[in-house]
């Protein structure tokens, strides 16, 4: 079953991305953008598709004086991500 | 929708790609957390050998076993926040630090090495293993140690009477800032 949400590129990227982190671990903004090599408004747009999926979260904080944005994908976005990826695999081993 | 086969393989290289990509940098980040315990340390001991040099064995025993528990207590902090921990982490960091140190306590005792060796030796062993490490896991890991390696060398040939001072300043700044480099 295709997840519309996730399967999408940049989500997918972005998922594969926030999935590697440890559970207690966030991602800055800035670090992610230039993993993705996208542009602020792109991947926010996405960041919020994905927070209104609940499969991840957003924190806006600031660190010292500096406002900082940071990602972490949710226990629901890790489980939708796991089934996606193998729903993929079994399109593979399956033709 | 429909995925079709060349679809799917595509997206799982995507997949596979970046989570290669986001390990990396994690890896770096967890690396930078040693290198700054390890220039710390350095910089303290190099200091405090040039100073007090009566006290330096003494000092350096202290210095090393508190790496050591912080080399542990760090691997410890990484491996409960990884995502899929395994156990064996935190013990085999401490077991390879002790395997290093003896090592090198084995052939400095053994070898009736010089002071301006003796002091030389321990980075250039340290940066030796890390490059050895950054052969495996990226080339700016490995090109870190070899800044570390010709620092230290540096101080060797160049320092005079000032190489402890040299390994303090050059050992914690190379350290600190390949930690900072990994991080960017």
């Amino acid at each position: 079953m295709v997840d519309e949400v996730i399967h999408q590129s940049m989500r997918l990227k972005i998922m594969s991305s926030l999935n590697v982190l440890g559970r207690n671990d966030w991602l800055d903004f800035a670090r992610l953008k230039s993993i993705l090599d996208t542009t602020d408004g792109n991947l926010g747009a996405h960041l919020e598709t994905l927070s209104k999926a609940g499969y991840i979260t957003i924190e806006k904080r600031f660190e010292g004086k500096r406002p900082q944005t940071r990602v972490r994908a949710t226990p629901q976005g890790r489980k939708a991500f796991a089934e996606h990826v193998a729903y993929l695999r079994s399109i593979l081993d399956n033709s | 929708m429909t995925i079709d086969r060349e679809e799917a393989s595509a997206l799982l290289k995507d997949v596979e790609g970046m989570e290669s990509r986001v390990r990396q940098i994690l890896i770096y980040a967890h690396i930078s957390d040693f290198f700054f315990l390890w220039g710390a340390i350095f910089a303290a001991g190099f200091t405090a050998t040039y100073f007090l040099r009566d006290w330096s064995n003494r000092m350096w025993w202290g210095l090393e076993a508190l790496g050591l528990a912080a080399t542990v207590a760090i691997a410890v902090i990484h491996h409960r926040n990884a995502e899929q921990p395994r156990a064996a982490i935190p013990w085999r960091a401490a077991l390879s630090m002790l395997a290093v140190v003896g090592f090198g306590t084995l052939w400095t005792s053994l070898s009736h090495m010089g002071w301006r060796e003796q002091v030389t030796f321990w980075p250039t062993l340290l940066s030796f293993i890390v490059f050895l490490v950054g052969l495996w896991l990226g080339r700016t890991l490995a090109l870190a140690a070899l800044a570390i390696f010709a620092t230290a060398l540096a101080g060797y040939f160049f320092a005079g009477p000032y190489i402890h001072l040299w390994m303090a300043a050059a050992m914690g700044g190379s350290l600190f800032a390949a930690g900072l480099w990994l991080r960017r």
